[in-house]
């Protein structure tokens, strides 16, 4: 039997970041090697807004190589996981009142999972 | 069972034996970042994870085994902490051992924070751990810290 396509319609991932409202942020350190945060965002249905403590270690790595990667995700049940890990460049604004808001547009390097479509086991 | 910590303190290992819900951060083979939501199972100072063996995140970690895992509560703990994990990756067949595979723990309600797996996906899950097609990851961990100081209050 064919594995089912679990991903996500680009308008069902729209839906999916505008419903979110913390994300995962990930960039590479100095050494190439990848690290990460949780931080808020929204969502305006092109452009993710992630906003960043001017302290957090992420701005540093970010500052020096913008390549990021950005994940909504969910797990209330196993049968409502889902999943949108967006890749891009990072857009990082000025800092402001203790914090910086990293832009990153929605593009064509994202992968999405939704694991209700997922066909279940045969029994 | 042996209570290896490792480079973790006494508080990170606390929070890994309390919350599986991990990110797992790898590099593309451009060199970008990317990341896998997971549930990792945390004993003996490692961090391990199931997945299929001819995934792309296991031919990533095989290309470069260095690696984080971003551990968080579920949605809705009060637990605001988040903990990065940083180390090497390890792939590894599950070998005779498979009640202690992740995927099969998992299944059993052997999580911590009740990030349970449906029955029926976790006979399948342990069917093709014991043909090879599903494999365990190893995280051994070289360095752990609490970070998210963006996060804001809930």
């Amino acid at each position: 039997m064919p594995r089912a396509d679990i991903r996500m319609t680009d308008a069902e991932t729209r839906a999916f970041l505008a419903e979110k409202r913390e994300v995962v942020v990930v960039a590479n350190d100095a050494g190439g090697t990848p690290i990460g945060t949780v931080a808020p965002y929204t969502f305006d249905g092109a452009v993710l807004v992630v906003s960043l403590a001017t302290d957090d270690p992420i701005v540093a790595a970010l500052e020096a190589d913008d390549r990021v990667c950005v994940v909504a995700e969910q797990f209330p049940s196993y049968f409502e996981v889902r999943s949108a890990v967006v890749h891009g460049r990072a857009d990082l604004a000025a800092p402001d009142a203790g914090r910086r808001a990293l832009r990153l547009p929605l593009g064509d390097d994202v992968v999405t999972f939704d694991f209700a479509k997922m066909t279940p086991p045969a029994t | 069972m042996s209570d290896t910590t490792g480079p973790l303190g006494p508080e990170e290992d606390a929070f890994l034996r309390s919350h599986t819900r991990t990110f797992l951060l790898v590099s593309r083979g451009d060199g970008s970042p990317t990341a896998y939501p997971m549930v990792g199972l945390y004993a003996d100072g490692v961090l391990e994870f199931s997945t299929y063996r001819k995934s792309a995140k296991v031919l990533r970690m095989e290309r470069d085994p260095a690696v984080a895992c971003l551990v968080t509560a579920k949605d809705g703990d009060p637990e605001r902490r988040v903990l990065l994990v940083r180390g090497t990756a390890e792939v590894r067949p599950v070998g005779a051992d498979l009640d202690r595979a992740p995927g099969v723990r998992a299944a059993a309600g052997a999580t911590p924070d009740q990030m349970r797996v449906p029955e029926e996906i976790a006979a399948r899950s342990a069917a093709r751990m014991a043909s090879g097609k599903r494999c365990v990851v190893r995280v051994v961990p070289a360095h752990a810290s609490f970070v998210g100081t963006s996060r804001t209050e809930a």
